[in-house]
């Protein structure tokens, strides 16, 4: 059976069960290399359908792979109890409100701790030019750094609502329901701030002429 | 644009895939007279895009992942590693605090137990030292007290065998290694020896002194 065709609802019941089989008796669920055994297929099903748009999300907020990365393993581990307790409410936007609320908070977390945190070298220091990737041409790469500074800083203008549910939506990929849940909120409110914050960024690009960058242009041709 | 607000909103909710079908044909209805609901469509749709580019980039380390791969190849293993590993300590965990709290019961068990093997045997050996005469006269109080005790005897010894056989059936059950259950349930048994003895012999004396 392919991810595809199983929920999240049927992921996360065969994923508690292999815990709940765990934690009832050691002898039924043998260590492997001093790690526990879990289905990893109900895992890998939840893991396929979140963790690259989890990473996303994260990185929007963080603007670091490596720790949108860390933030999207330790959400999984984070999650572990709830599953085992049965605390996923399908009703109120299910696994993919908790997993990016909890992302969500987690995100916000590191944040406060890096402005806590003094700069470790001073900014004269930071090398001037960094090593660009193999096959991608320079240009391009400068093209998409001004227009992510471009992008964060039409999002700083946002108010923080409206930017964040267009991040879940956008990022995340998540329903108006699954926005609510994660954000608390009613799905009209959803609506309307995911509405505001497109008409605010579309007069913000209009008037700084952004526009959508080469790349983005060919792999919307090819399609 | 005046008088196109309401429709401006679902120009964004149709592009999410969230209009019901009524709000659908109303908009259509719309866009087929007005223009700049139509230019507004484009720029809406055009404010995804741009900021879905931004994928590209990685951080402020500036590692760009140019193939857009997200998450890079081995974090699912290492994740499934950590989750092992996660469940492995709170395997042990609960198995520590299961055989702290079946060894507790277990303890409570044997002093009731052994409270009441040695309420069986004081009746017992008062019973063989009134039978050859060595108790005094004014024990017979006492007697008439433990012989009471001695009825109960039998419902007091069933209750206890109860227990120990629930808390056997407790171990069995609870997330023990093979070592600690077998030890436990080893000591019941004793237990639970004890207990059909201490019966057979009530029923000794109780025979007798018929």
């Amino acid at each position: 059976m392919s991810s595809k065709e199983i929920s999240d609802h049927e992921a996360i019941a065969s994923f508690r069960r292999s815990l709940r089989d765990h934690g009832a008796g050691a002898r039924r669920a043998p260590e492997r290399n001093g790690e526990s055994s879990f289905d990893r297929d109900a895992f890998r099903v939840l893991y396929d359908r979140y963790s690259g748009r989890g990473i996303r999300y994260a990185n929007s907020i963080l603007r670091d792979v490596n720790d949108s990365e860390d933030a999207v393993q330790e959400v999984f581990c984070r999650l572990l109890g709830p599953i085992a307790r049965n605390e996923v409410d399908t009703g109120r936007g299910g696994f993919g409100a908790l997993f990016f609320g909890s992302l969500r908070n987690l995100c916000v977390d590191q944040i406060r701790k890096r402005r806590s945190r003094p700069c470790e070298k001073p900014i004269d220091a930071l090398p001037e030019t960094e090593a660009r990737p193999e096959g991608e041409p320079s240009g391009r790469i400068a093209e998409l750094e001004e227009m992510e500074a471009r992008v964060r800083a039409a999002f700083d203008a946002l108010r923080p609502n409206h930017a964040e549910a267009l991040r879940l939506r956008v990022k995340g990929g998540l329903n108006y329901d699954e926005i609510a849940a994660a954000l608390d909120c009613s799905r009209a409110q959803v609506r309307t701030w995911i509405y505001r914050a497109r008409r605010s960024l579309s007069e913000i690009f209009l008037r700084e002429g952004l526009d959508v960058p080469l790349a983005s242009r060919e792999r919307r041709t090819r399609r | 644009m005046a008088g196109c607000d309401e429709y401006a909103e679902l120009l964004s909710v149709r592009q999410d895939g969230e209009l019901d079908p009524a709000e659908e044909a109303l908009l259509d209805e719309h866009l087929a007279d007005c223009a700049d609901c139509d230019a507004l469509e484009k720029r809406l749709a055009k404010v995804d895009f741009i900021i879905d580019s931004t994928d590209r980039l990685v951080g402020s380390d500036r590692v760009a992942d140019v193939s857009g791969r997200m998450p890079r190849p081995g974090m699912r293993e290492r994740l499934e590693e950590r989750l092992g590993r996660i469940l492995s300590s709170r395997s042990r965990r609960v198995g520590v605090r299961a055989v702290r709290r079946v060894g507790a019961r277990a303890v409570q068990l044997a002093a009731a137990a052994l409270i009441l093997i040695a309420i069986s045997l004081v009746i017992l050996v008062t019973g063989e030292q009134a039978d050859a005469g060595l108790i005094d006269p004014h024990v017979t109080a006492l007697e008439e007290a433990s012989a009471e005790t001695i009825k109960n005897q039998d419902a007091l010894l069933d209750t206890l065998e109860w227990d120990l056989n629930a808390l056997k059936l407790e171990v069995r059950c609870t997330d023990l290694d093979d070592e600690s259950s077998s030890r436990l349930l080893e000591r019941i048994d004793a237990l639970l020896q004890e207990v059909e003895k201490t019966r057979l012999d009530d029923r000794t004396v109780m025979g007798e002194e018929k």
